[in-house]
């Protein structure tokens, strides 16, 4: 009964290596696509940053036409700030597989950097009660830039 | 006149207490990206926990016994503990969506971050479920989730092209920007939300807490068929106000504070308030329902004294399971963990866990030895037992789809 466990551990334990040794390999070519498949993976992080801005846009719009409060269009801008993060960081651990793919993901980080800065400063004018023109403005611009380079992506 | 008094609250209190967090996320989520091309799915979910919920309603009224005792007793101890393990683990993690959900939308009203909120809703849920009596927190929490009317009265506001919106919903077609699998997968959670397991424990344990007779049945089956259709109508106008706001401008639903911008587009502050005020009560009802329904649970399979008719001194293991539940989901939410991610996968997992639900309830509704001559007949039996073909097929595809479409995607 004894040697049986002890034949079931080793056992147990060499799937174990087994499955840490895949692990690392995979781990050395995981973040590498394909160029279609990197071309999706920019496009996915270019939707949630569209639609964060579309959300921003129209909170920011809600407030200045007085049909929302300011703490709660904070909250909603608050929350698009962090799915700005989170497209910005999904595109930022993106390798890769050429040249074309690495200067479309490049654009597309500046423009959701961009568009984190835009939401960023409407929650600040918000905040000081100063006018929401500008960050409305910038906010559209950003929206505007993401829609060029989503163009691009699925041009090429 | 007392009667009807009775009856229209009754009705109101269905209505009121339809939706929770579970809803609100799901259909905004589902209306944001598909439209009304999924209100079949809402449609399925209404029909299906208006049969159940009568049914259960039925096997209370007679036999004087809730669900938990009946399963344990007509299955068995070991299918009635496998059955017991993961509706609690269900209904826990539906207690916690529901008080994320409280938490999220106070910080909708006050701008204060949610886990500061959680806390505060933490003591407020405790406090009724140990102070309140049973009718009046159900009442309350039901005619303030009445307020959730506002989202109806939105999409009229907005004048929709109406034309538009009922084809979307009478010809389903999945979106092109869409995949089949995540349009699928949406169908179970909506279906999983509409037929949310804590619904049913709480309507038989309640129907058990007010004492009903055989007598009551008339009026819990017009309770049911009409408070609940009209509390899914409230679910399919927060998809329609998706369809008709987000959609068209590409924006996809991932927090609660974007459920709330179709509602100040269409009535300004004031039905943004009502609305607020409408989230927290749906919210917070949810929660003293979840939060009921773990110590109904428990209590009911071990055979504890339970209840609220009874002190909290003589049901101490009732009340016990109740505020460890709600100290672990609190726990859970101070981790950090999104409320709303919460909630998506508390639907899911609630549709797979629907047939451990709903088989007990048909098999004790069809058992002359609980029911006497009170049995189902044809036509709910037939019906019964499409749903639960349904209802299989909707837990059996839960998990694949979760995994293929990266939990939606």
């Amino acid at each position: 009964m004894l040697s049986w466990s002890r034949r079931r551990v080793r056992a147990l334990a060499g799937a174990a290596g087994l499955a840490v040794v895949l692990a690392l390999s995979a781990g050395c070519t995981g973040a590498e696509k394909s160029p279609d498949a990197a071309r999706s993976f920019v496009s996915e992080g270019l939707d949630e940053a569209s639609s964060a801005v579309a959300t921003s846009q129209l909170a920011v719009e809600q407030a200045r036409a007085h049909r929302s409060f300011a703490t709660t269009v904070d909250v909603t801008l608050e929350d698009q700030q962090a799915d700005l993060v989170h497209a910005t960081r999904h595109l930022a651990i993106l390798v890769a597989p050429d040249v074309t793919v690495a200067r479309l993901r490049d654009r597309a980080l500046a423009a959701t950097n961009d568009a984190t800065a835009a939401v960023t400063a409407a929650r600040d004018a918000l905040a000081h009660g100063r006018s929401l023109a500008a960050p409305s403005a910038r906010l559209d611009r950003a929206a505007d830039e993401l829609d060029a380079v989503t163009g691009q992506v699925e041009a090429s | 006149m007392s009667k009807l008094l009775g009856a229209a609250l009754g009705i109101l209190t269905a209505i009121g207490g339809f939706l929770d967090i579970g809803d609100l996320v799901t259909s905004s989520v589902v209306g944001s990206r598909f439209g009304l091309s999924l209100a079949w799915a809402t449609v399925l979910g209404v029909i299906g926990i208006c049969l159940f919920a009568q049914m259960s309603g039925r096997v209370a009224a007679v036999s004087g016994r809730a669900t938990f005792e009946i399963v344990r007793e007509r299955l068995g101890p070991r299918v009635g503990g496998a059955n017991l393990v993961a509706s609690f683990a269900i209904n826990l993690l539906t207690l916690t969506a529901e008080v994320g959900g409280i938490a999220l939308s106070l910080q909708l009203a006050s701008s204060v971050d949610h886990r500061l909120w959680v806390p505060v809703a933490l003591v407020a849920v405790w406090l009724v479920l140990w102070r309140v009596k049973f009718q009046v927190l159900e009442n309350v929490a039901g005619l303030l989730g009445l307020c959730l009317v506002v989202l109806a009265v939105a999409v009229f506001l907005l004048g929709p092209d109406w034309g538009d919106l009922a084809h979307q919903a009478l010809a389903p077609v999945v979106p092109s920007s869409e995949g089949t699998a995540q349009y699928l997968y949406y169908a179970v959670a909506l279906f999983g939300a509409a037929m949310t397991p804590y619904e049913v424990f709480f309507f038989s344990s309640g129907a058990v807490e007010e004492g009903w007779t055989p007598r009551d049945l008339a009026q819990s089956r017009v309770n049911v068929l009409v408070g609940f259709p009209l509390g899914g109508l409230l679910s399919l106008s927060i998809a329609a106000l998706g369809a008709i706001v987000l959609l068209p401008q590409g924006i996809q639903t991932n927090a609660l504070s974007q459920v709330a911008l179709p509602v100040a587009e269409a009535g300004g502050k004031l039905a943004l308030v009502v609305l607020i005020l409408g989230m927290v009560a749906a919210t917070f009802g949810a929660a003293l329902e979840t939060g009921l329904s773990s110590g109904y649970t428990l209590a009911q399979y071990f055979g504890w004294s339970w209840g609220k008719k009874r002190r909290p001194a003589q049901a101490a293991r009732f009340h016990l399971t109740m505020m460890i539940s709600l100290l672990v989901g609190a726990g859970i939410l101070m981790t950090g963990v999104d409320p709303v991610k919460v909630t998506e996968f508390s639907v899911v997992f609630s549709a797979v866990a629907l047939p451990l639900t709903y088989v007990p309830i048909l098999l004790v509704a069809n058992d002359p030895e609980y029911m006497g001559d009170k049995v189902n007949g044809r036509l709910t039996n037939l019906l019964g037992s499409l749903m639960l073909v349904v209802v299989v097929v909707a837990a059996v595809a839960a998990i694949p789809l979760m995994i293929v479409t990266g939990a939606g995607g």
